[in-house]
């Protein structure tokens, strides 16, 4: 894994390449007869944060599990950089580069912070019948730990059991668990949600450090002030199709997403 | 008390410890609740006493064979656990425990009802041991488990396993296979539960089916959530109290799975990290008083 904390790339999405990272055709998923994911095409580029909003029960969560490999789509294909990952199950797809965190926090409550970050640091050796002896507490290895440990500013509660960690930080730390992975894509299902107006800039200002790490991003959020400023570009699904498409400037002003969702919440962003 | 009982409590305790050791990993580690290790601990007991009886080996010579084919056993019976939920896997094991019981029981190669006997003490350098040697093997054997567990502890294997048994999904998006390491862990498991096994058969020197019942199950279950899952300390400890004390209250021995049983809940309901487990009874009186230090300083 290469970390480079601090270094510093110029302009918000200055960064954003356009070389395609992940592109879904046509992906569904049904629950006996419920629709949840109906035919989505998505495409992400290198180094761009996409907002995924809409309302409740859009799909979104469904989507993202598809990405994932939680859940299997009944139709369409994905790719990831290159390779048609549609059938992959979620622990390869995991040492492929795609992380991902949960709507609902799903830290290892009974392993420390610290623990919980080395999980996600043996991604690539897990299941190695040669690594399932060896120990995963040598120096470097910790120190490594250590460094994404400070990026998500947990410092102080690394040996804490994961139980006793407050949401805030838990949020915190399934972003890092998941980063500790290499990733190079991270999928984010509602980070903010349940987090104070702080937490919540303290993370908006760790999901542009990591895009920094040239991580592309894809963002699902209901706080609007929060997934619109930090997106590149908004898709809004809404019944498992996507509604609209755009800068998060078009889609405040777009008529539909309005209707269907922003209701008088998109006003606020539309000027 | 003689010498020579203490000396047998201790023996014992310190097989039993072998084996919580063992559970921990399956039950501990990826939560695999297994209401049925007595059926593993059998395995070990009977191969040992087979290998000693009717092919004519020693305790030393037949003790790697007997440990080999604990493991396979475990990855055998391991696999049904992939197919079904966690709830099922619990059914599955009691029905394990039932099924050994019932081979040794009704095959005459097996001993039948009447079990096998003359197993006879390890030898060294031609030499028997004694109920002292046995002891000392015995808790030599208990120190390399304890050893081995704690290296295990700091190892990939372990936080993949904790990773599985907290949360499968989670575990997965970060590159856990999580069948792989439930196999993993019933392998580890039954090696440590055969070796108990192998250790118990030589002490009594005789294994009858009845000895691998569906209530040494419980107690074996019992021991571990008593003393915590997921540590070391708490299931040696764990072994050692609830092996120790029903020796001193003979009384308890009437109404045993009564007892184990209703502690059994009662932990689960109130303590569900046991005493010596994480985040357990004694954590938390630890953290308690280390508070209360800081508030008088504070106020002082
Ligand atoms: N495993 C499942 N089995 C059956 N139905 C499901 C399952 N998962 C989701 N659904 C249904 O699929 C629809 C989409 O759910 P999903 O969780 O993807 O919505 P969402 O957009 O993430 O909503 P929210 O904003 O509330 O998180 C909902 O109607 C939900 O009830
Ligand atoms: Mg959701």
């Amino acid at each position: 894994m290469h970390l480079e904390i601090g270094e510093e790339k110029s302009g918000n999405s200055g960064n954003i390449v356009d070389v395609k990272i992940l592109t879904l055709k046509n992906v569904k998923k049904h629950f006996e007869g419920l629709r949840a994911v109906d035919g989505v095409d998505l495409t992400l580029n290198k180094g761009e944060i996409l907002g995924l909003i809409g309302p409740n029960g859009a799909g979104k969560t469904t989507l993202l599990n598809t990405i994932s490999g939680l859940l299997m789509p009944d139709d369409g294909s994905i790719m990831f950089k290159d390779r048609d990952i549609t059938l992959l199950p979620a622990f390869k797809r995991a040492k492929l580069g795609i992380a991902r965190t949960f709507q609902i926090a799903k830290p290892f409550s009974l392993l420390t912070a610290e623990e919980n970050v080395l999980v996600g640091m043996g991604c690539k050796l897990h299941g190695n019948i040669s690594s399932l002896f060896k120990n995963c507490r040598k120096k470097e290895i910790l120190q490594k730990a250590d460094e994404i440990i400070n990026l998500i500013g947990l410092s102080d509660s690394k040996n804490q059991l994961a139980s006793s960690l407050p949401i805030g930080l838990l949020r915190k730390l399934e972003i890092g668990r998941a980063l500790a992975t290499a990733p190079s894509l991270l999928l984010l299902d509602e980070p903010a949600s349940g987090l104070n107006n702080q937490e919540r800039n303290e993370l908006a200002e760790l999901v542009e450090k990591i895009r920094k790490l040239g991580i592309s991003i894809i963002l699902i959020e209901h706080t609007m002030s929060f997934v619109m400023n930090l997106s590149d570009r908004i898709v809004v699904l809404h019944r498992g199709n996507t509604i609209a498409e755009g800068t998060p400037q078009e889609v405040a002003n777009d008529p539909l997403v309005i209707e269907v969702y922003l209701g008088t919440k998109g006003v606020k962003y539309a000027s | 008390m003689t010498f020579g009982y203490i000396l047998s409590i201790a023996t014992f305790a310190s097989i039993y410890a072998i084996l919580i050791l063992g559970l921990n990993i399956l039950t501990g580690y990826t939560k695999q609740v297994s209401l049925g290790h007595a059926a593993f601990f059998a395995i070990g007991a009977y191969t040992q006493a087979l290998l000693i009886t009717k092919a004519g080996l020693t305790f030393w010579s037949a003790l790697p064979l007997t440990i080999l084919l604990s493991m396979i056993i475990g990855v055998v019976m391991g696999l049904p656990s992939l197919r079904v939920s966690d709830d099922f896997l619990v059914l599955t094991t009691i029905g394990l425990n039932f099924i050994v019981m019932g081979i040794t029981e009704y095959f005459d190669f097996f001993g039948g009802a009447m079990g096998i006997i003359g197993i006879t003490m390890p030898t060294i350098g031609g030499k028997s041991i004694g109920t002292t040697g046995y002891f000392l093997i015995t808790l030599s054997f208990l120190l390399l488990t304890i050893c081995i567990c704690y290296l295990f502890s700091k190892t990939w294997g372990r936080l993949a396993m904790e990773a599985t048994g907290e949360d499968e999904d989670a575990a997965q998006s970060l590159g856990i296979n999580t069948s792989i390491y439930k196999m993993y862990a019933f392998a580890l498991s039954s090696t440590f539960t055969g070796l108990a096994g192998v250790l118990w058969a030589h002490s009594i020197g005789s294994v009858f089916p009845r000895n691998f019942s569906f209530e040494m199950s419980v107690l074996f279950l019992s021991m571990l959530v008593f003393g915590g899952l997921g540590t070391i300390r708490g299931a040696v400890f764990g072994a050692f109290v609830l092996y120790i004390l029903p020796e001193f209250f003979r009384f308890i021995e009437n109404y045993r799975m009564l007892v184990y049983g209703g502690m059994l809940a009662m932990i689960v309901i109130l303590q569900p990290n046991g005493i010596l487990g994480r985040g357990g009874l004694l954590d938390r009186c630890i953290l308690r008083l280390v508070k209360k230090k800081a508030e008088t300083q504070e106020i002082s």
